[in-house]
């Protein structure tokens, strides 16, 4: 019985590694990245490639296991829908309103602890942010919000 | 069935008051901000606002998902950076239609958005950014 079972499992597990995952690819465009835009102060930077990037931009690090399903739809899943949200590889197509917007957004769910998403950090420990890394980054989105106005 | 009865409208009237009393507060903030003058909600819009999204999006709100992204009473009270950000989220999401929320809709069908609300607070918010952003 135990055999069974186990033999159906890894049948299943080889089966779903054959379907496609929809990653999306790494496409930067020079010049349109956030860091190549705004004034970002290395410190800060660092924060956002560390813990934001891997979702948020077109430089995502692909670890080996997210080619390995089921974790490989979890990881093409978060990377696209991060991407619809906010995109720091494309920061350049913004308007002004969008990035004073985003910013305001980066502010508040990292204020709240809704970003990085609580699964992030249990593989990436560089990701799990101190209070004062939140707020510096946090500062930053004011301080580069209200020179958007200027 | 008297209690129950009685219990509803004792509710009743003090939700009644509830509302009311927010309500008040939003014409209140208004006048304190008026001098500033970032943003002015014309009557027509603050129908709408009331009708259609106050009732999730206020600082008393049950929902904190809805109070967190919105809190309609708060907006004459925002910065310039928080007022655009908000207005242009209102903008977007009545435009795309993620708000009122589908399943909302379909369980309160009256609160849907007609298509000349929709577009009075599309152009009323993006109006109110470019005249901030100017």
């Amino acid at each position: 019985m135990v055999r069974k079972i186990l033999i159906i499992a890894v049948v299943l597990f080889v089966i779903i590694q054959f379907i496609p995952t929809g990653r999306p690819d790494n496409n930067p465009v020079p010049g349109k990245d956030i860091l190549e835009i705004e004034d970002v102060p290395d410190e800060v930077a660092v924060l956002l490639k560390t813990a934001c990037y891997d979702c948020h931009s077109q430089q995502v690090t692909y670890p080996w296991y997210s080619y390995v399903a089921p974790v490989s739809f979890l990881v093409a899943r978060d990377v696209r829908e991060g991407r619809e949200h906010l995109d720091f590889g494309h920061w350049g197509d913004l308007s002004k309103r969008k990035r004073i917007k985003a910013l305001d957004e980066i502010s508040e769910t990292v204020e709240e602890g809704e970003m990085p998403m609580k699964i992030y950090p249990i593989m990436h420990p560089g990701a799990k942010l101190t209070d004062a890394q939140r707020q510096k980054i946090m500062e930053w989105c004011e301080s580069c919000a209200d020179k958007l106005f200027e | 069935m008297k209690k129950t009865f009685l219990t509803i409208t004792v509710l009743a009237f003090l939700s009644g008051l509830f509302l009311t009393s927010t309500a008040f507060k939003i014409t209140n903030t208004q006048k304190e901000s008026a001098p500033e003058n970032l943003l002015t909600i014309p009557d027509s819009v603050n129908k709408v606002l009331q009708d259609k999204c106050f009732d999730c999006h206020h600082s008393g709100s049950e929902s904190m998902k809805a109070k967190m992204k919105l809190k309609i009473d708060k907006l004459p009270t925002l910065s310039k950076r928080k007022l655009v950000s908000k207005l242009d989220g209102i903008a977007e999401s009545v435009e795309t239609k993620d708000m009122p929320p589908k399943k909302f809709i379909k369980k309160y069908p009256e609160q849907a958005l007609t298509d000349a609300e929709a577009k009075l607070l599309i152009d009323w918010a993006n109006g109110s950014i470019d005249k901030i952003m100017k």
